[in-house]
């Protein structure tokens, strides 16, 4: 699943977003299809949302923190980041994301119980069931 | 508006020569008649060639020994009132010594950039030298601009809303006049002369980002009193969440230690007032918008001005401070500028000794 998915679920839960999984989904894979056009290093990199979420993922660790940035090195930071494009997810490629989670989410939802700010319950049901109610009778009213 | 039309603006306004030698012709008379004095000094608003007639003039008396309770003296004479500090000479050494802060740096640049009109032995000439030699402490000088860095990375990642954005631009380039300031002989006096003072000091491009930051594209009255009005209804509803007593109750109070910090803040925004007053309608502008964004730190928030303004009055306390604006985004520009002015603070912070 990826560093992302995990860290989004976490924001979910401690802010109380009651994000529903295709929406952390779809929030991660808008960001690692950002972070692919944002001046990744592998040329190999599909510039395909869906493929890159299939194929890629990505690893974080924890590593002791790193000195405090110079003040040279910040005004290079600074001047850096004035110039370079800023992370955004065109409105092209969201569509690609959302046509593909239609397609998959019942495949592709994690197992982790997701707890909505409403829910006064302990548990919940197991989310694949959840979200393939939710979803059916989302597709129904529309 | 820009820098070089305030520039010229403000060469108009500088006290004409006659005013400013009757001045010093006063200062002379008055230190003539003192008895024993190492030198006499004339500082403040006359040394600085930015009084009236009618302005009180400041006169420092350097004397051989220390000085007692009987250290300030006031007199009217010609019409004018005369304000005399008698300073004794090593504390007047002590004064231009080592390095300092705001306050360290303009106690010394006072001696340091004024006038003498009695000085037998050379003694003024020496604290000018002393005061100029000064230099900003250094730990706070990197702290500060560590500071802006942080906040143009920021700024250079587009984070933020529009207005958060513009505010956060607002806030380094406070604190980058606050660095350019302190370099410069006259160091930080007070928000009225800020631009004055950058201009004087050949910061041109600093004040241009300055006036493009906090909106001010012309130097019309209407605008100026508007901004004077504006802040003053941000100050009054900030010192009411924060228990503070009301703007004129503040002046009225003078030295006011229990209440500093918005003391300075009314002292400020009586400025703005004064400057809009004065036909000086830009300044008037800066110090307004200025004083209401100082009354942000009287209420301890946590989200830098706008948002302390809307978590502790409000949504409408949040409207009335961004009603001083128009509103607009940070331009990339003048972010540029703000960079520009850090580097050059950081280069003569790296620069060696």
């Amino acid at each position: 699943m990826g560093e992302i998915f995990h860290a989004l679920e976490v924001l979910n839960r401690t802010m109380k977003l009651g994000l529903r999984p295709p929406e952390i989904l779809r929030a991660e894979m808008g960001f690692k299809s950002a972070l692919a056009r944002q001046g990744n290093p592998n040329p190999m990199l599909p510039d395909d949302p869906v493929a890159l979420t299939e194929g890629y993922e990505l690893v974080a660790e924890l590593r002791p923190r790193a000195e405090p940035l110079s003040l040279g090195q910040l005004s290079t930071l600074a001047k850096r980041e004035m110039t370079r494009p800023r992370t955004k997810v065109d409105a092209r490629t969201l569509k690609q994301i959302d046509k593909a989670i239609d397609a998959t989410v019942p495949e592709k939802v994690p197992t982790t119980a997701m707890k909505s700010p409403a829910a006064g319950t302990k548990k919940t049901a197991p989310a694949k069931k959840t979200t393939v109610a939710k979803k059916t009778t989302a597709k129904k009213t529309r | 508006m820009n820098a070089s039309t305030l520039a010229a603006s403000l060469r108009s306004l500088e006290t004409p020569e006659a005013v400013y030698r009757e001045r010093l012709a006063l200062a002379a008379r008055v230190a003539g008649e003192s008895g024993r004095v190492v030198a006499a000094l004339v500082v403040g608003s006359t040394a600085l060639r930015r009084c009236s007639a009618r302005a009180d003039l400041d006169i420092v008396f350097v004397t051989g020994a220390p000085t007692g309770p009987d250290r300030f003296s006031s007199q009217v004479i010609d019409g004018v009132r005369v304000e005399v500090e008698r300073l004794g000479r090593r504390r007047a050494l002590a004064c231009t010594e080592g390095d300092g802060w705001v306050w360290e740096l303009r106690e010394a640049a006072r001696l340091g950039c004024a006038v003498p009109v009695l000085d037998p032995t050379g003694f003024a000439a020496e604290l000018a030298m002393r005061a100029a030699l000064m230099a900003p402490r250094r730990a706070q000088v990197e702290a500060t601009l560590r500071d802006v860095y942080v906040a143009l990375v920021a700024l250079g990642r587009g984070e933020g809303d529009a207005t958060q954005r513009a505010d956060a631009l607002r806030g380094c380039l406070d604190n980058l006049a606050l660095l350019a300031l302190l370099e410069h002989p006259r160091r930080y006096q007070k928000a009225k002369w800020v631009l004055a003072d950058l201009l004087h000091a050949g910061e041109g491009p600093l004040v241009d980002a300055i006036l493009a930051a906090y909106e001010i594209d012309a130097g019309d009255g209407a605008a100026a009193r508007d901004a004077v009005a504006g802040a003053g209804e941000v100050i009054a509803r900030t010192y009411e969440i924060a228990g503070m007593p009301a703007h004129d109750e503040l002046l009225a109070m003078g030295h006011a230690p229990r209440f500093a910090q918005a003391s300075y803040v009314s002292r400020c925004l009586d400025d703005a007032a004064d400057l809009e007053a004065s036909g000086r309608f830009v300044e008037a502008r800066y110090v307004a918008a200025f004083a209401a964004r100082l009354a942000a730190g009287l209420l301890w928030g946590g989200g830098g001005v706008i948002g302390t303004f809307a978590e502790r009055g409000g949504d409408e306390l949040a409207r009335r401070y961004l009603a001083l604006f128009d509103g607009a985004d940070a331009d990339d520009l003048v972010v540029e500028a703000a960079l520009v002015a850090a580097d050059a603070r950081r280069e003569r912070l790296e620069r060696p000794a």
